[in-house]
């Protein structure tokens, strides 16, 4: 690669982002470059002012234009009851349901000690205090179902359990409309197991 | 072994591999035939290369433990293998491409594979190779391996299942580590610890029911075994929840001491007999040749009762390791059992065996038949 090559350059970003390789990275480059102009400007302008555009919110950590979310900031949700997520796409997720009228707590990242990732630095403390500042009842811990996500809602329930809040955890299982023959066998097993009485 | 095998099906079988830029294997065609193929060839010829990429279609990863880039030729960007196998309801198409810098690439019958179960329970194998030895010599973790592989061929998720119990035993072990242990960090994989742990210990322990009776008959039969041979599961603290949540709490102090966890099924171990006394130190070395043999002659027996059909039995530089007579009801019970076998030997005259037989000459990388 030669030096102060624009296009190498905008290949090697473009290939540092996640999922996309060398050769995505140069088809992305070539398409922007025999494309529209303004498309590359607006691009661009889009990628710089992101990191100054969008902020953490300072109660649940969901992102916004604003210190508070849109959420936090809704009177309609209900106080009383917020969900864990692990980052903000699940929040994201969840929110599509349209059904969840409580609030959220995004955690940033899971326990994850063979990545250093321990309990401070998640905001845990900022949950503990929304607890006992906020009047929740109960506290649905959404983190996904492997190790870290198991091991942060198992730590999660720890922490809470001498308060006097409802902790419970997402189900897992056949996923809506899913038939069993096609259901992956992991999640068929774990559906089984996880059973209810009707 | 088992006369009243349940085969309902075709024994696996390798109709054609096809390999580029593998080691140090100049590009190939193999079209092996469906009962036993000898290869042979100089050391460092190139057989057992060959075996391995045989033996990757199944357990898509090296039997010595070579890492992805060894395995790709010195002057090769990637490795393909390719190949057709027989068995089952249809033929199945395996494609893998191992890269340098990407990922390493499956395909089965045109599609990616939605796990390496899948895979695992498309493709059977049976592998024994000089390295072996340590089942029977070697520390515990060798023969907990032995039965995890046969697990993942038959049980669709106890990979899975043996994957989250070691993340979480890492997990833990780096956590007992630090300075200052957080008690509550800890506890958070206790949980799942006991909750995989006693999946894989129970699995593992059942496994070993089934298979000792095999083991202890293939020893006595085919390899006339001298003395009795025990086989029992070791397992360090009874396989169920509630045990091993308490075995993790009550040594939680000694954990902390030592740096890593002591109880639970990564614990376990397969007990090897000779009449009283234990093979591991006590056998010698022929007795411990013949009884990986007896372990393995159990495993093809077992997979072949549970699959359904014969899996495909890999076999490097076995039987210049076997006396003639051995050697001979050796090859007389797998010529029984039906299946395709590969052998890798420099003295092919050792291969006792005279029907059924089709001959590869590996020289510098290069297979000829």
């Amino acid at each position: 690669m030669a030096p102060n090559d624009p296009i190498a350059t905008l290949i090697a970003l473009l290939s540092r982002l996640p999922g996309v390789g060398e050769r995505t990275a140069a088809r992305l480059a070539f398409h922007v470059l025999e494309g529209d102009a303004q498309y590359a400007q607006s691009l661009g302008k889009a990628l710089s002012t992101i990191h100054d555009d969008v902020t953490r919110c300072e109660m649940c950590g969901n992102y916004g234009a604003e210190s508070q979310c849109a959420i936090c900031k809704d009177p309609r949700r209900d106080e009383s009851i917020i969900c864990v997520v692990a980052k903000v796409p699940d929040l994201i997720a969840l929110e599509a349901l349209g059904s969840f009228r409580g609030r959220y707590h995004v955690l940033h990242g899971l326990l994850a000690p063979l990545d250093g990732v321990g309990p401070d630095q998640l905001p845990l403390d900022a949950l503990e205090r929304r607890i006992r500042e906020d009047g929740v009842k109960e506290i649905i811990v959404a983190t996904p179902l492997n190790v870290e996500g198991e091991a942060t809602a198992l730590y999660v329930a720890d922490t809470l359990g001498s308060s006097p809040v409802r902790v419970s955890r997402i189900a897992a299982g056949v996923p809506h409309g899913g038939e069993l023959e096609f259901t992956d066998q992991v999640t068929l097993g774990r559906a089984l197991e996880d059973r209810r009485s009707l | 072994m088992s006369g009243d095998s349940r085969t309902v099906e075709a024994p696996t079988r390798v109709v054609v591999l096809r390999a580029r830029g593998f080691r140090n294997l100049a590009p190939l065609t193999f079209e092996p035939g469906p009962h036993f193929n000898v290869i042979h060839g100089d050391n460092g010829a190139g057989k057992s290369n060959l075996l391995e990429a045989i033996h990757y279609l199944g357990a898509l990863k090296s039997f010595r433990g070579a890492k992805r880039e060894d395995l790709i030729g010195l002057d090769c960007d990637t490795a393909l293998l390719d190949a057709t196998l027989s068995g089952g309801a249809a033929p199945h198409q395996l494609r893998i491409e191992l890269g340098r810098s990407e990922r390493r690439r499956l395909q089965l019958d045109q599609k990616r594979p939605r796990s390496s179960s899948v895979w695992h329970q498309t493709v059977q194998m049976v592998l024994f190779h000089p390295g072996d030895l340590v089942l029977a010599a070697g520390a515990p973790d060798r023969r907990r391996a032995f039965l995890d592989r046969i697990l993942e061929q038959i049980d669709p998720i106890y990979g899975s299942t043996l994957a989250s119990y070691e993340k979480a035993l890492r997990s833990r072990n780096r956590l007992l580590k630090e300075e200052s242990i957080n008690r509550r960090s800890v506890r958070a994989y206790d949980a799942i610890l006991s909750k995989a742990g006693a999946v894989v210990g129970t699995a593992r322990a059942r496994l070993v029911d089934d298979l000792a009776p095999r083991v202890t008959r293939a020893f006595e039969e085919v390899f006339a075994g001298d003395t009795p041979l025990g086989v029992r599961y070791l397992p360090r603290v009874e396989p169920t929840e509630e045990v091993i949540v308490q075995a993790l709490e009550s040594s939680f102090e000694k954990d902390c001491k030592r740096g890593f966890t002591a109880d639970g099924p990564h614990g376990d171990d397969v007990e090897l007999r000779l009449h009283d006394v234990g093979a591991r130190h006590h056998g010698s070395q022929g007795q411990h040749r013949t009884i990986v043999l007896a372990l393995k002659t159990a495993e093809l027996d077992l997979l072949t009762e549970r699959i359904g059909r014969v899996p495909i039995l890999l076999l490097d530089d076995v039987s210049s390791e076997l006396d003639r007579s051995r050697n001979r009801r050796f090859f007389e019970v797998l010529s029984h059992a039906g299946g395709q076998v590969f052998l890798t030997t420099t003295h092919p005259e050792f291969i006792l065996l005279e029907n059924d037989r089709v001959d590869f000459q590996v020289e510098g990388g290069r297979v000829t038949r």
